[in-house]
């Protein structure tokens, strides 16, 4: 029988002219902070050659910070019953998904400076510890995510834990200036910034590199959410369509009453049987 | 399984009957063609991730209890630690200050003295210090008095939030152990 596959041109585009634009500006400013970030800034009278590392860090730990804060906007969206809708859901997701990724950068790039200026890669001073807490909670919300089937459940527990993420971002935000660490203290978002000349215009451009890059991750992610919960309700509705189609067929082949209009689907079946499944019940009974 | 109520139909084939088309060209090929990946997961690796979230709740249990109990008093400075002496005995702890102008090779140790508020204390530390470690630059120091010396086997060199350009001739030499104290540039953070 024919397959009731889902057709291509039912699904989004893979990108729209602005993405693209987005991308390239991401690429294009990125190329920038490489070249003035190795080649034209000079050293730093201090920390030499390792204050290249200024033109990475900083910024990813902001764009981790970002991701996170989208996240809890997204959780907030779908906690405030009049807001409601799966778009919040996704921005939420979208969020955890990059700030985790931005996270995960931050401690790399933050081990390797903090090698080569304070000689250790790791201590357990306020900011680290509670950067590493943010690590260990953004994979927990995304483990979380995965274990609970039912949408509603699952992105009402996930809220409670964004709500937790964005309170450790705070908390480690202001670690540098509420306990003493060995990591330093702001540099750019203070009155009077700390740095000039070709290392501001550098760290500044570094900001607005991984800030595209940020945006163009959040697009592609959100994107790509909502092309699952589509995928998942008309892959279901064909494979419905299909089952029926079968059993009809089936049963004519072994000589048994065909099977005859649609049904609701109340419980599940066993095995990979994709009818049987919790969000695809879901999505039927709707 | 078949007729069950509410239960979407299935035939199923009296014994040793084939399914039309032969075997291998049946349903469960043509569902999977149909779904393709799927974000949910049969009920073992539901467990499997809820395992995985309990380990990662876990790690971060320890990295609070670890961090709340270390990382909130980070270090003592110099002044701190000599006020502290007779509490502090031989534990050990973290102490923080500008490293004077004599550093000595003892050895394998390094022997140099730090200040902070004016109160001095010799070091001696059998750590391996950054390539920024120098006269005049903030260390935090891990070690336990011994006597009326810190005894260090860690240094760790505290840099802080202002950045300065090195001049051109500057360039190669910066961030060289023992290079020159580049004029006060830096402060302790």
């Amino acid at each position: 029988m024919p397959s009731p596959r889902i057709p291509a041109t039912a699904l989004p585009a893979r990108s729209t002219l602005l993405t693209r634009a987005l991308g390239l500006s991401a690429i294009v400013t990125l190329g920038l902070t490489t070249w003035w970030g190795l080649w034209v800034s000079p050293p730093d009278v201090v920390q030499g050659q390792f204050v290249r590392m200024l033109y990475v860090h900083p910024a990813v730990a902001t764009m981790c910070y970002a991701g996170f804060a989208l996240c809890a906007l997204g959780s907030l969206g779908w906690l405030w019953p009049r807001l409601r809708s799966p778009r919040w859901d996704r921005l939420a997701v979208a969020g955890a998904e990059v700030g985790a990724v931005f996270c995960l950068a931050t401690l790399v790039t933050g081990s390797i400076w903090g090698r080569a200026t304070w000689g250790v890669w790791w201590t357990w001073d306020a900011r680290l510890t509670l950067t590493a807490i943010l690590f260990a909670l953004s994979l927990g919300y995304l483990a979380l995510r995965r274990a609970i089937d039912n949408p509603h459940s699952r992105s009402m527990v996930s809220s409670m834990v964004a709500m937790l993420m964005v309170l450790t971002v705070v908390v480690d935000h202001y670690a540098t200036q509420w306990w003493v660490t060995l990591h330093q203290n702001t540099t750019l978002f203070k009155p009077s910034p700390t740095i000039h000349g070709w290392q501001l215009v550098t760290m500044g451009m570094s900001f607005v590199a991984f800030g595209l890059l940020t945006a163009w991750l959040m697009v592609h992610r959100y994107r790509l959410e909502a092309l699952e919960e589509r995928y998942d309700n008309e892959g279901l509705n064909a494979a419905l369509t299909a089952r029926r189609s079968e059993v009809t067929a089936a049963g004519a082949g072994w000589g048994l009453p065909a099977a005859t209009g649609p049904r609701p689907v109340t419980s599940s079946t066993s095995g990979d049987d994709a009818v049987g499944r919790p969000g695809a019940r879901e999505v039927a009974t709707r | 399984m078949s007729g069950t109520p509410g239960q979407v139909p299935t035939a199923a084939p009296p014994e040793g009957a084939v399914a039309p088309g032969g075997p291998g060209s049946g349903r469960a090929e043509q569902i999977a063609f149909v779904h393709g990946p799927h974000r949910r997961r049969p009920l073992a690796r539901r467990r499997q991730k809820l395992v995985a979230g309990v380990i990662v709740l876990a790690a971060l249990s320890l990295l609070v209890f670890k961090g709340l109990t270390d990382a909130m008093d980070y270090y003592l400075t110099a002044n701190q630690a000599v006020a502290q002496r007779a509490t502090l005995g031989n534990k050990d702890f973290r102490i923080q200050g500008t490293v004077m102008d004599d550093v000595r090779q003892a050895g394998t140790a390094l022997d140099f003295m730090i200040a902070s508020h004016g109160v001095k204390v010799d070091v001696v530390s059998t750590g391996s210090p950054s390539a920024l470690f120098k006269p005049g630059i903030p260390v935090v120091l891990a070690g336990h008095w011994q006597g009326d010396i810190f005894s260090s086997y860690q240094i760790m060199v505290q840099h802080g939030s202002n950045y300065v350009e090195a001049p051109a001739h500057h360039a190669t030499a910066a961030g060289r152990p023992g290079s020159a104290n580049p004029a006060g540039a830096r402060r302790g953070s």
